[in-house]
């Protein structure tokens, strides 16, 4: 009998009793939904807390400061820095050198000053331009918006400013709270107009130390949480860097942070989680102080490996419990069709084609219930994400994302037909010994 | 196939009018042709364990049906016969004696010769007509072409023949829940045809049916097996039934006991 007679034959003998069929697929499809489910929602979150972590960037980014390492903090995710020390393009282009790095982004600061038509922040007490309401002092962050997704910023509300964009920015809820909006309210910004400007310090001819800026108007697209740099507002390196050079051709005796590093700092990439350690090393050896949540980041990833190790033998255990029921089921299903057996026997079949025929109803049905509870799995992890996505926009935080796992689905699938093809043995061995003597006793 | 072939054995050695049993075996019977498909049992004996004990169920059978014959096992309920007939057809191992079927020897085969046998050397029709539910009447007669692994066209060919034959075309999508005692009967003779063997065994084949339905089933298997040229063996406690055969097999508490009527069959076709 060839393997598709077999396949034929042995659909025919579990359509034939669909009822008990259903309730054995049933089984495999709840123990298969539950693993999926659960080893599902165990990466995303893995997922998001290690996102969380790195604060939206790689996990295999470093940040460096512009200062000198602390000796007594080597080791440290987060060291105190040392003294100030510029990073210009050389050192830049020296730690772009060191073995185990794959990328240098350059963050750029900026001083500036904020004048938001229609609010008045607490303690802005300078008129802007035009009597455009207070002004507060803040920070300018630019960085290169091509390269997003390499950087710790999330998104909470609106879009990211376009790449290479002077006119469009993102604020944060920390410069937000400056004016008093907080919490979902934050969404409400974006599309406002600020004017933004850049602070230059000069001598009046009588040697009065004067400041003037040059304003220039943005939209707010978005609001981010960032980490680059300490500052509320995120643009375009383009921005940050014009305002950078304006500030910086101002009177350094009036303005001491006129003419300082051209770089804040500065988001190294290593090639991977391996490589921080040593990357880390070397660019302190170069003389500069590193921060990187690796020893949390190793922590959270074994704890979060006992998790998934745990889940996986939830699901085991539950796979297996419903092996048991398809052994039962098809023991059940040999003692009731002796007689049908028999006949196979009489008309000519071996023992093995029985065998076969038997395993393959084993493996049938744990394929159908591994298919239907993987779909179920996904589809009970993809709706328990939604409501805890919710809840976390609802409070002003990032989301989850749940990413569909193929090679989880698959392996449930083929793990799934191979242990109901297991539990399908004993029965099937049973079968093919039966004598076709059966046929004929009444 | 496995299938395990010794040189013929010598004949039984039976007097020409005169038997261990009182059995008069005549002639035509005496000397089965080893090339055809003669059925020739000697001391068979057979015995099955039960709560207490081995119960005897055959005791010393010799018997001879010759090649194209159409026998009879006739007795009353519990003498054997259907053991005798399970026997020949390969669903009992043969526990003592010998029992050749068409120069074949029975007893040597096992496992997938055994099966090989019951496919291709034997068709079995069942009194309680031993068809799969879970399959149509088509499917069921083609079931055991299906596992002599024939190719899809000549099995196909083939079930189609003999469901006409058998007057089953009409309801040949329909599953033997849905057909009458008769029309379930007729399936089960095609399936038995299906790989044409030389040997057809009937273990009560109108059992279970009416007067009327067990004259057609009978006219059919009979008109059958002359058109092939098979031996055909049927079990029965039916006198009248037994009347038709040319050869007479009377058992009684496992024993053959009565002499056996032999006529000549000139309507055999070879």
């Amino acid at each position: 009998m060839s393997w598709a007679d077999a396949f034929r034959l042995a659909a025919r003998s579990v359509l034939r009793r669909p009822g008990r069929a259903a309730l054995t697929v049933v089984a495999v499809a709840l123990a298969a939904a539950l693993f999926t489910a659960m080893l599902t929602m165990a990466a995303t979150a893995q997922g998001r807390v290690l996102n969380q972590l790195a604060k939206g960037g790689p996990l295999a980014g470093i940040q460096v400061a512009a200062a000198a390492p602390d000796p007594s903090q080597a080791g440290v995710d987060d060291p105190t820095k040392g003294a100030p020390k510029p990073i210009d393009q050389a050192a830049l282009d020296r730690i772009a050198r060191i073995p185990g790095v794959d990328v240098v982004l350059p963050i750029v600061t900026a001083q500036s000053l904020v004048a938001w038509p229609g609010h008045t922040a607490t303690g802005g007490d300078v008129v802007g331009p035009n009597n455009s309401g207070s002004v507060v002092f803040d920070q300018l962050v630019g960085i290169d918006l091509s390269r997003l997704g390499d950087f710790p910023v999330t998104l909470s509300a609106g879009r990211f400013p376009a790449p290479g964009s002077v006119t469009q920015v993102d604020v944060t809820p920390v410069l937000l709270a400056r004016y008093g909006i907080t919490g979902t309210r934050t969404r409400s910004v974006v599309g406002s107009q600020i004017i933004l400007g850049a602070p230059r310090g000069f001598r009046s001819s009588d040697g009065t130390p004067v400041f003037r800026s040059r304003w220039t108007k943005a939209t707010i697209v978005g609001v981010v949480t960032q980490q680059a740099g300490s500052g509320g507002i995120l643009a375009s390196l383009s921005l940050a860097r014009a305002s950078q050079q304006w500030t910086a051709a101002g009177d350094p005796s009036v303005d001491p942070d006129a003419g300082s590093s051209p770089y804040a700092g500065l988001f190294v990439i290593a090639r991977g989680l391996d490589s921080v350690p040593s990357v880390r090393a070397a660019v302190e050896a170069v003389g500069y102080s590193t921060s990187a949540p690796e020893n949390l980041i190793a922590t959270v990833e074994r704890y979060v490996h006992v998790v998934e190790i745990v889940l996986t033998g939830i699901g085991v255990i539950a796979l297996a419990i419903a092996s048991l029921g398809i052994t039962n089921a098809l023991l059940a299903a040999v003692r009731e069709r002796r007689r049908e057996i028999g006949i196979l026997k009489a008309v000519g079949a071996r023992d093995r084609d029985v065998l076969r025929s038997f395993l393959i109803e084993a493996g049938v049905m744990g394929a159908l219930g591994g298919v239907i509870g993987t779909v179920l799995g996904l589809a009970l992890a993809r709706l328990v994400a939604a409501i805890v996505d919710g809840y976390l926009t609802s409070q002003g935080l990032a989301g989850v994302h749940v990413s569909t796992p193929y090679l989880l689905g698959i392996a449930t699938v083929v793990g799934a037909t191979l242990l109901a093809v297991g539990a399908g043995t004993i029965p099937a061995r049973r079968a093919a010994r039966l004598p076709a003597r059966e046929a004929v006793e009444l | 196939m496995g299938i395990v072939r010794r040189d013929s054995p010598a004949p039984p050695e039976v007097p020409s009018d005169t038997h261990p049993y009182g059995v008069v075996v005549p002639s035509a019977v005496q000397a089965p042709d080893d090339d055809g498909l003669a059925v020739v049992g000697t001391d068979l004996a057979h015995r099955y364990e039960g709560p207490s004990g081995p119960v005897p169920v055959l005791l010393d059978v010799t018997f001879a049906v010759p090649r194209d014959g159409y026998a009879a096992l006739v007795g009353p309920s519990g003498a054997g016969k259907t053991t005798l007939l399970s026997l020949i057809g390969g669903l009992e191992r043969v526990q003592a004696g010998t029992l050749v079927v068409g120069g074949l020897d029975v007893a040597t085969l096992e496992g997938d010769g055994l099966a090989a046998y019951r496919r291709s050397t034997v068709g079995f029709i069942f009194q309680n007509f031993g068809l799969l539910e879970a399959l149509t009447a088509s499917e069921n007669v083609e079931l055991a072409a299906v596992l002599a692994g024939e190719r899809t066209a000549v099995r196909r060919r083939r079930t189609a023949e003999l469901l006409d034959a058998v007057g089953m075309t009409p309801r040949a999508d329909h599953r033997p829940g849905a057909l009458s005692g008769g029309e379930r009967q007729r399936v089960a003779i095609a399936r038995a045809l299906v790989n044409s063997p030389r040997l057809i065994l009937a273990d009560e084949p109108t059992g279970n049916l009416d007067a009327d339905t067990s004259e057609e089933v009978m006219q059919l298997l009979e008109s059958l097996r002359r058109d092939r040229g098979c031996t055909l063996m049927v079990v029965t406690h039916d006198r009248a039934l037994a009347g038709r055969a040319a050869q007479q097999l009377v058992l009684d508490r496992g024993k053959i006991t009565s002499t056996p009527t032999v006529t000549a069959d000139p309507s055999v076709t070879r």
